[in-house]
Formats: structure tokens, sequence, C-alpha cells
């Protein structure tokens, strides 16, 4: 390891090519089971939150813009297919269609960031981004009038905590107002999951297309 | 009084070799392949580069194991101190030394630097990380960089967390409990966490190589079941880490985000659950107790057979246990969460879960015992630390077992019984499997020998100390004393003296090592290429080994923990 480096592609300490493409495969995969655990404890989260307020998950993920959703799934699951389709190509050393398929996969992913962006520019005009500018439907904004909507899937939350809409709330709390409203709504815990879930997987976009220039 | 004078200098003085001197002799059996003798110039893994680049740049698993070393014994220091703040200031009823505020802080960075900081690497980063690839007979780890890198981001982690705690600290415990966390606290909560889920990136990075390493690394010959257990222990662990550690940073990027932007995700203004907080944060923070303790077992099961000269006691239940913790592991997170308001059905069974999850541990702890059966026994002091591990952990378990009964837990939950507990764990077996593993392993690492008088004499220091320190916290948590209180009823002071001394007896059976180990690397007797008489493929290397560890790559064709066939009487032979 702390030799010159030679034309020999094994590292020295490996026996064989055989062991070194094992490990690497080997170490990719369990990388990607560690990827699942920590998507999953969100994807966790989604579950249980759907779980307990159906109605307004339903009426937040009726927002979404299907038609980018769809695109975008195909589009990510073409640049898939040249991706497995590239690794078919290097190993049968047609170095130029490798780096065709891997510019390809790389365009398309890069296709995928510009759909995701116009959709969140979409949401970002629809006051749907979570925070002070969340509205959502005929609510006003995080006024916190009850809807019937939301009363469907109000939590059961002890007497002192349900405080009436324009009252100081009971509780002392730092990041709100005087007028503390009963209850933001649920919609908002849903697009703040679906933003960070997608904002993740951007990220993870990101390294990916950079890591496909690389090479 | 010869008798103890010998025992305790080690039959040969205390000099040169160990009490194995008479074993010197013996030759390696012939299925092993001899390493060549040593000159003591020879070169080394740390003398074969000099400068400060060659150890902050280096991807010797060797080197990086002992950078580990050097970082985490700076936490452990700095926790300790905290811990030392708050025994004194538990002297008296009234909290005279500390502000409740403060007070707060100091329990909070006392959990978070030693868990995070101390138990979850220490054993796994420093040992695992040097011996592994040797005791499997491979040069390096599966991905050496990679290693450098677990090392960077762990310290970086441990600088953000540092930096939190001086710009004004933080007070919710380890735990951070929402709603607390998220929107009461005005202490450096994010920092913190930005600064632990660094560090959980390089616990998943470390686990990832050893996980790798063990399946595709290990040397012709060597199969699953003639690996050493501590190998076992160290992939399991490794399992943990990486299903585990994930979900923890996604719990506290979840707490930053809120705490950040305002929007609720546990906040039941937003609809929002505090308790799926504490599922998520417990479902891995109960593995992780377990990634603080296996690696511990393994070093046991190492240290005991060669102390007793015999092989261990059903090989492959200890692995099949092994294993089978890891799993269990994961299935039984309720039980942090008793009187959180989570169903009693979920409790029954989280109850029942933890019940069956001790099984395997007692299963190793009977193994154990039965290696020691009609084995020679010598009692150096790694063989002290084990031995201590055994009696101390075998405490800690049973308290366990107390607390995973409903009806206990909700008197006990939340008490100094809980403290009690998991200190007996950590600290009684935890820290004492890796204080003799440390010292097991010395001389391979350093070439010299430590002082072996001074060995017992902290071994007992820390067993008199930590029993002092710990077994009146379960008087006190039974009576009734809460946890993470600055202060407490006038009640309760005569424990909490006596917990209070026990604590600084403790503290200097931690002190000795620190003076006399490095004192030894330097000034030690040189020590052989297997002073201990022990089995394993890292003892067949020179002492200390090589950068590549193998010059040729081994090739194993006995099984592990040969001693029956050193014997010179020819017995030891267990089923």
């Amino acid at each position: 390891m702390n030799e010159a480096p030679s034309a020999n592609l094994v590292a020295s300490r490996f026996n064989n090519w055989k062991q070194q493409s094992e490990t690497s495969t080997l170490g990719m995969w369990t990388f990607l089971v560690s990827e699942l655990l920590f998507f999953g404890s969100f994807f966790a989260s989604y579950a249980v939150y759907r779980a307990l307020n159906p109605v307004a998950f339903a009426a937040a993920s009726s927002h979404t813009e299907i038609w980018i959703g769809t695109l975008n799934t195909a589009i990510l699951l073409t640049s898939s297919f040249c991706m497995a389709l590239a690794v078919n190509a290097a190993k049968q050393g047609q170095l130029r269609k490798v780096s065709l398929l891997l510019i390809l996969t790389a365009l398309l992913g890069v296709g995928f960031m510009g759909l995701k962006g116009l959709e969140y520019y979409h949401d970002w005009q629809k006051h749907l981004v979570p925070g002070a500018g969340f509205q959502f439907g005929n609510a006003p904004a995080n006024s916190g009038g009850l809807s019937l909507r939301r009363q469907n899937d109000q939590l059961a939350l002890p007497p002192q905590l349900v405080v009436p809409p324009g009252q100081p709330s009971a509780v002392p709390d730092s990041h709100s107002s005087a007028m503390t409203p009963a209850r933001i709504a649920p919609e908002q815990l849903f697009f703040v999951l679906y933003f960070f879930l997608t904002g993740l997987h951007a990220l993870h976009l990101t390294i990916g297309i950079l890591s496909l220039i690389h090479i | 009084m010869r008798l103890l004078k010998n025992w305790l200098l080690g039959t040969s003085g205390g000099t040169s070799s160990t009490a194995m001197s008479d074993f010197r002799g013996v030759a390696p059996t012939e299925a092993r392949q001899a390493a060549p003798q040593p000159d003591t110039e020879a070169k080394n893994y740390l003398n074969a580069e000099v400068g400060w680049k060659s150890w902050l740049f280096t991807t010797d698993h060797k080197r990086i194991a002992l950078l580990y070393m050097f970082s985490i014994t700076g936490y452990f220091a700095i926790g300790g101190l905290a811990a030392s703040l708050m025994r004194i200031n538990l002297v008296t009823p009234h909290s005279a030394l500390l502000r409740p505020e403060d007070y707060n802080k100091m329990f909070s960075l006392h959990g978070i630097l030693m868990i995070w900081f101390f138990l979850v690497p220490s054993i796994p980063t420093v040992l695992g990380n040097f011996l592994i690839p040797m005791m499997i007979g491979a040069k390096d780890l599966a991905f050496p960089k990679l290693n450098l890198l677990s090392w960077y981001l762990f310290v970086i982690g441990g600088t953000v967390t540092l930096w939190a705690m001086i710009t004004g600290g933080v007070d919710t415990g380890w735990t951070f409990y929402t709603p607390y966390s998220t929107m009461f606290s005005n202490t450096a909560v994010v920092t913190t966490l930005f600064g632990v889920i660094i560090a959980g990136f390089s616990s998943i990075l470390t686990g990832l190589n050893f996980i790798v390493t063990i399946h595709k690394m290990r040397a012709p010959g060597m199969g699953w079941f003639r690996l050493p257990l501590f190998v076992w222990s160290h992939y399991a662990t490794s399992l943990i880490l990486v299903l585990g550690t994930p979900v923890l940073a996604a719990v506290l990027v979840l707490v930053i985000l809120e705490r950040t932007l305002h929007i609720g995700v546990f906040d039941p203004k937003y609809n929002g659950d505090p308790l799926l907080f504490q599922h998520l944060f417990w479902f891995y923070s109960h593995p992780a107790v377990y990634i603080m303790l296996l690696p511990g077992m393994g070093i046991v099961s190492e240290i005991i057979p060669c102390f007793s000269r015999r092989r261990p006691f059903g090989y492959r239940f200890i692995a099949y246990a092994t294993v089978g913790i890891a799993t269990l592991s994961f299935l039984v997170w309720g039980h942090h969460m008793f009187v959180s308001g989570q169903s009693i059905y979920a409790g029954i069974i989280f109850s029942f879960l933890s019940f069956a999850v001790a099984i395997p541990s007692a299963i190793k702890v009977f193994n154990w015992t039965a290696t020691l059966y009609k084995g020679r026994i010598l009692l150096d002091t790694p063989m002290l630390y084990a031995l201590g591990f055994i009696g101390l952990f075998v405490v800690g378990g049973m308290t366990g077992l107390f607390l995973a009964s409903l009806a206990m837990d909700v008197h006990l939950t939340d008490t100094y019984f809980i403290v009690a507990h998991f200190h007996y764990i950590m600290v009684g077996a935890s820290v004492s499997a890796y204080l003799g593993g440390l010292h097991f392993w010395w001389p391979k690492i350093t070439g010299r020998m430590y002082p072996e008088g001074w060995g017992k004499i902290a071994a007992g220091l820390l067993f008199i100390g930590f029993n002092l320190t710990f077994f009146p916290q379960f008087l006190l948590g039974s009576q009734g004393m809460p946890r993470r209180y600055a202060s407490y009823a006038p009640e309760f002071q005569p424990l909490n003296i006596l917990s209070t001394a026990g604590a600084s007896i403790l503290g200097v059976g931690y002190f000795l090592p620190l003076l006399y180990l490095p004192w030894a690397a330097f000034y030690g007797p040189r020590a052989g290429r297997d002073p201990w008489d022990a089995t394993g493929l890292e003892w067949t290397t020179p002492s200390p080994p090589p950068t590549e560890n193998f010059p040729q790559t081994p090739t194993v064709t006995e099984e592990a923990y040969a001693y029956h066939a050193r014997e010179p009487e020819g017995e030891g032979r267990h089923e």
C-alpha cells in the first residue's frame, strides 16, 4: 500500500483480481443496505404519519403533479438501464460504448433534476413549501381554523394542549406568535417529509452524477 | 508471602517474559508457518516510515488503530472529567458545586462523549482495526483508505461536538427527547447533533469495512468456524453498526430540521408525535448498547482460553449466540419506553423479547465458565480483567432482567437503578474488557511488555472502585432516588458519599494504565513474538508486526484455539 504505483491493477492486499472485484461489489451492497435503513427510517415516519392522518395525506398527495412524477420515474428507470448496459459493455471491453452509455446515464439524471426543480418551483408557487408561507386548500395560511378534513385527523391530545384558535397557547413556545393556532394543517407534515425525502434523493442523485462524470 | 509476590510480579519476576515462561521451548505446531524470529531493529509498522504525514495519511490499519486510541483516550478523559464533577456535586444533597442547568449539561456531555466517542468506537476501532486483518491472515482491511476516512470523520465529529460543549453545551441528555430538544432547550443542540451524525457515518464505514474484510479477505483454510471468536464478535457488531446507525442519523436529522426550520415533525401542533422520536431513537440505541458490549465479549473469548490453557467450551454456540444477540437486539427497543404511553400489548411483547435476548448472553457466560473448568488458570492482568468482566456482566445483565419485567420497571425507571445497571455493563464489563484486551495485545502492538505488578494493582483498584461507585446506586435507585437530578433528598446522602468515594478509587484505577502503558511502550522489556503462548495468527508475526503483517499469506490447517495440543500433559479435552 505504501509502494510506488505499478502497472498492476490489483492492490497488494489482494491475492487476485477476482478477490478485489468481489470485495468492491460486497462493499457496495453493504453500503446500499445502510442506505436502505437510512431512507427506510424516513419512509417509516411517513407510514406512521400517513396512518394517523389518512385524509390529510390523501388530500396533500393529490396536489403533487402526477405527470412530472411519472415522467421522472421513466427517466430514472431508463438511466438505470443505460447504466446496466454500460456495465455489460465494460465486461466486453467496449470502452467507447461504456463512455457513451455513462454520459447518457448522467444526462438523464440531469434531466430528472431539471424536472424536479420545475416541480419544486410549482410547489412554491402553490404555497405548498412548509414554513411561514404554507397554505393548503381553503384553510387560511397557518392560522388554524379547524376544517372538516382536519377534524377527522385529530390526534387525541390532553385538553390543556388543545387551544381554541385565536388564544395564546397554554404551553410556552418560543417559535410561534402570540396568536398560536390550535393545529397547523397536517398536510404540511406530508410536505415536510416530501421535500426532505426528495431533497435527500436529489442529493444522492447529484453525488451519482458527479461520480459518473469522474469516471 | 512469596507466593503472593510471585503472583503479583509474574513468575518470572515481571521482567522479560511472563508467567508463561514455562512454555518457552514448546515448538509451535507444524501446521502454522513459522514466522522469522525478530531482531530488535527489524522494520515494523512503527518505524517503517517517519514523520507526521506518514501517520496522518497512513492507510495501514495498525497505525489507524493507534490514531483512534489517542483520540478516544482524549474523549474519555473529558467525559470522565464531567463524571467527576457530577459525583463531587452529588456529595451533598443540595447541589453545592454546580447550578442545576450546568449539572444537566454535565450529564449530557458525559453520556454523549462516553457513548459515541468512547464506548462505541473503543474496541472495534482500536483492537478491531489492529487485529482483525492479522487474525484472518490478511495484509490489511478491505478498504484501507475508507478506514482512514472513518478516523477523520470521527475526529471531525468529535471536534464539532466539543465545540458545541464549549459554546454553551447541551442539556437534553444524550437521549435528546422531544419536545424538549426540538422546542424548549436553549442550548447548542444542533451543533451537537451534527457532531454525533458525523461520528455515526464514521461507525457505519468501519462496520462496512469489517463485514467485507471478514467475508472476502480470509486466508486460505480460514473457514468461518476457524475464526477467532474476537472476529465473530466484530462481525456481529458490524452488522449492528451498518443496520442501526443510519436510523440514528435519520432521527437526529429530523430533530435538526425541526429545530432550525421550525417545521414540526415531532410537534403535536403539526400533528406530529413526540413518541415517534423515541421509537426511532431507541431502534438504534438499543442495538447500540450491544455494539458496546459484543466486542468486549470477543476479547473475553480470547483471553479466557489463553489463560486457562483450554479451547473455548462450545465454540459454535458462542459464535451463534453472538449473532443471535445482534439479531434479537433489534427487537427490544420498546423496553426503554414502557412508561411512555405505548400500548401495553407492545410492552408485553418487548418485555418477553428482552428476556429472550438475555439467553444467548447467558449461554456465553456459561461457556466461558465451562472453559475455566479443569483448566490451568493463570491470573495475569488480562485474565483479571476478563474474570472481572464475567462477574460484573452477570450483575449488570441480571439487573437488566429486573428492568425487563414491566411492573418492576415502572418503579425503577428513571432512577439510579438504571444508572447502576448500565454502568455495570458499560464500565464493569466493556471497559474492563477494553483494558484487558489492551494489556493482552500490548506486547504485540508495541513490541514491549507492560509491568505486570502495576497491571494487577490497577485491575484490582478498578474492580474495587467500580463496585464501590455503582453498587450503592442500585440501592439508591430502588429506594427512589431519581436520575439526572442535581440535588436529592437528604436521606440518600450516605450512599451518595460512598459512590463518590468509589469513583475516586476508580479514577486511580484508570489513571495508572494511562501512565504505565505508554511508559512500557518506550521503556518496557522487549516482548517476543508470542509472550503468552497464545493461539491465533496474530501471534505468529513479530512484535511489533511489519507493515504488511505477513510476508506470505499463511495457510491455516488447524482448528482455532488448539491449546489442548500444546498442553504438556496432553489433557484438556472438552466434550
